[in-house]
């Protein structure tokens, strides 16, 4: 317990003695600062992008696509395939005893984009009525619902935001001419709300495909996947690939995502090297102008363990006040921002697991750069320490 | 320049404390370098996209038809077209797909997205179902010139045949200015058109006389298929990859953000030092001054010693960041030589001002200590 004791006594002698070294201390809380606010700002593209992706995405609801399409645009679903997939075991059924499915239709409207004036492409998706059971989470919100067989969409809220002229009455360029917008859908937030909805079979003729280009299904429950991929991959005359929609999501996701962390790593790495250097020549300084202090405390008795520690207490405290004050930068500077990446808009997102990420780097940063400052710390000899002026 | 060793000898006076910050310039610097790295990579993109080559493509996600390509040759303004299907598929990794573009001879005098001689454009040519790699993709694949290389395309991409495997056989490997981040195959066009049921096009590129027209002439493009099955989209390519590179979100600003970042916590780090430095040797200064040197003087061979320190990081710096930029290529970012006179030039200046700024404060400080109470140990 005298131990335990005697540590905070010198820790806190330690600490106590900072606003003497306002300076130099500031260079490790400073230091840590930037490289946590830039580690968190590019990690919260990714958590940002993930929880807009994910917020819709059900274990429960699966979607099918053609075999080997890459995304859900380049896949081409005959209608008879689509059918047996909507019949298949293992697809919820209302109280008639229909199947809860729908086919959808995907393409893609260029459009300018409000905050830089150049071309993005919108997800304009094709939709049957079937959609709003299987899909509960999208809602009108203002205006309309398209009525089918004429050139009407609805647009999504976020989608409204990041675009120029999609406001209700105003029209967007599809084929055979103008498509007025009727109204506005929500859905979960961001990804979701990223699109023009329409009638799928006006779209179609439209777009003069006569095949959709996915299926997405309720599922009885989220373990009779497992049902409904067998029933369909027995079956010779699909040429399909069956994904829960949540893993359907994180598959799409998965490229972002590691180039986001890559980069994240990169940054966080070299920055990190930087503050490291930063906190050991703090540190150094540190010890020197305590020398005297240091050496008392060893001469009236305390020993070179709780030196140490005291050293390394000072430095983790620097650095993790850093590491917050960087992630409280970050979180209100871009927490909840609007972004844009390939058309999808998504916010990012500062969580506390990010600032955490950032603690913990602060934190192999201050015990690092500590450790080398306490170790001379403790090996001062006493009496040369005390002599010197 | 007599002053060179004292600057010197001043600069290793405290050899630790001056190796640590040698190190914190030299990590901010390397980290500089690949910013500009990833940054230059983009202007260089953009910088190859002319302005006076229109792209065409069909608008909505659907492709346009071979016909599409002689009523574009015919518009006025265009001097020369070339036009391009491409394909994917896939060999062992099913998560990794393989493009491959069909084109005409005419592709490579207008388009070099791939570095090629007149021998190997004619052996392409010549092999039916030849195809030219870039060496990022044969290096991945493990591919020799003359070996076959077949790729499994989705079902939606079937052959004549009705299967989609499509077979090749290679006749070049060819270097791309973009490294061996490129990994894309380039066929004839004339086989494309025979093994696939419905050939359709990708995209036509048209070079047109004066760049001023891009607009009037992209919308007369455009007017030619408004109402067919297959409506087009037509920019410049300068347009179409602006556009390309702004769906990747804000590239320039980022890398501005965090290479300002990275520079003001050098600059805090280095006028922390320097202070300590000051006042550690403020006697040596005050007999500088007693030995004639002005007070300017004395400055100046602080200052110097700081932008020196910084100089000497930011080379070393940069020359690692050099070594490491085809680590980045990680990333998948296109990379240009690091070592770009911009770059260069970037780096210089902002040595120089971390240096010179950092010397605000410990001048200030100097400038209130009096020698003689200095000197007196007062």
């Amino acid at each position: 317990m005298s131990f335990l004791a005697n540590l905070f006594t010198v820790a806190g002698i330690g600490l106590r003695s900072l606003p003497q070294r306002k300076a130099t201390s500031s260079v490790i809380v400073i230091g840590m600062a930037c490289v946590v606010g830039v580690v968190v700002s590019v990690m919260s593209l990714s958590t940002g992008f993930l929880a807009s992706a994910s917020a819709a995405a059900k274990p429960d609801r699966a979607i099918v696509r053609a075999r080997g399409a890459i995304g859900l645009g380049s896949s081409v679903l005959p209608r008879d395939n689509a059918l047996t997939v909507m019949d298949a075991p293992g697809v919820k059924r209302d109280a008639q005893g229909v199947p809860i499915a729908a086919p959808n239709f995907y393409a893609s409207v260029p459009l300018t984009k409000k905050d830089d004036g150049l071309e993005a492409f919108l997800v304009t998706e094709g939709i049957t009525p079937r959609e709003f059971i299987l899909r509960p989470e999208i809602k009108l919100v203002e205006g309309r619902m398209f009525e089918p067989a004429v050139h009407e969409v609805i647009v999504g809220r976020a989608a409204q935001g990041e675009f120029v002229g999609l406001e209700i009455g105003a029209t967007v360029s599809l084929p055979e001419g103008e498509w007025k917008i009727v109204g506005v859908f929500t859905s979960t937030g961001g990804i979701g709300e990223s699109a023009l909805l329409g009638d799928v079979d006006t779209l179609l003729a439209a777009f003069r495909r006569p095949q959709y280009s996915t299926v997405g299904v309720q599922l009885e429950s989220a373990a009779a996947f497992d049902t409904f991929k067998a029933a369909l991959t027995s079956n010779p005359s699909l040429q399909i690939d069956v994904q829960r929609e949540s893993e359907f999501v994180a598959s799409q996701a998965e490229g972002l995502l590691r180039f986001l962390k890559t980069i994240a790593l990169a940054l966080g790495t070299i920055m990190g090297l930087g503050a490291l250097v930063g906190a050991l020549n703090t540190m150094y300084v540190a010890v020197g102008t305590r020398t005297q202090e240091i050496a008392t405390l060893r001469a009236i008795g305390f020993s070179p363990l709780t030196v140490v520690v005291s050293v390394f207490a000072e430095a983790l405290a620097l650095a993790v006040a850093g590491a917050l004050i960087g992630g409280t930068v970050a979180w209100a500077a871009f927490d909840g921002r609007a972004h844009t990446i390939g058309g999808s808009v998504f916010n990012l997102s500062v969580t506390p697991g990010l600032v955490a990420l950032g603690v913990g780097m602060a934190c192999v940063v201050g015990l690092l750069g500590g450790l080398f400052p306490a170790i001379r710390a403790a090996r001062m000899p006493i009496v040369d320490a005390l002599r010197a002026t | 320049m007599k002053f060179l060793p004292l600057i010197w000898a001043g600069l290793w006076r405290k050899s630790a404390r001056t190796v640590l910050t040698l190190m914190a310039v030299v990590t901010a610097f390397v980290l500089f370098g690949l910013l500009e790295n990833v940054s230059d990579g983009f202007r260089q993109i953009e910088a190859r996209s002319p302005e006076d080559r229109l792209v065409t493509i069909g608008a909505f996600s659907k492709r346009l038809t071979i016909a599409a390509v002689e009523q574009i040759r015919r518009v006025p303004g265009v001097v020369q077209i070339c036009y391009v299907a491409g394909i994917f598929g896939v060999t062992k990794d099913p998560r990794q797909p393989r493009g491959v573009n069909f084109v005409e001879d005419t592709y490579f005098d207008m388009l070099d997205d791939v570095i090629i001689t007149r021998a190997e454009r004619d052996e392409l040519a010549r092999t039916r179902d030849g195809i030219v790699v870039t060496r990022g993709l044969a290096k991945e694949e493990g591919l020799k010139i003359g070996d076959r290389y077949s790729l499994t395309a989705p079902p939606s991409i079937k052959l004549k045949d009705g299967t989609s495997v499509w077979n090749f056989q290679i006749v070049a490997i060819v270097d791309s200015p973009f490294g061996d981040n490129a990994r894309f195959g380039i066929g004839n066009y004339a086989y494309y058109n025979e093994v696939r049921p419905n050939p359709t096009v990708g995209a036509v590129f048209a070079k047109i006389a004066d760049s001023k027209d891009a607009v009037r002439i992209g919308k007369e493009i455009d007017k030619l298929f408004q109402n067919s099955d297959t409506p087009s989209r037509t920019n410049s390519q300068r347009a179409f990859t602006q556009s390309g590179l702004g769906s990747l979100g804000n590239v320039e600003f980022l890398v501005n953000a965090v290479a300002l970042g990275v520079m003001f916590m050098l600059l805090f780090l280095t006028a922390n030092v320097l202070m300590q430095s000051v006042r550690e040797r403020a006697p040596e200064f005050a007999v500088l001054t007693i030995l004639g040197f002005s007070p300017e003087g004395v400055f100046g061979i602080v200052v110097a010693e700081a932008i020196a320190l910084c100089l000497i990081g930011a080379a070393i710096g940069m020359v690692g960041a050099a070594a490491a930029a085809p680590l980045i290529s990680l990333t998948g970012a296109p990379h240009a030589p690091t070592l770009t006179l911009r770059a260069i030039g970037l780096a210089v200046v902002a040595a120089t001002l971390v240096g010179a700024l950092s010397c605000v404060m410990p001048l200030w400080r100097m400038r209130r200590m009096s020698t003689v109470d200095v000197l007196a140990g007062r």
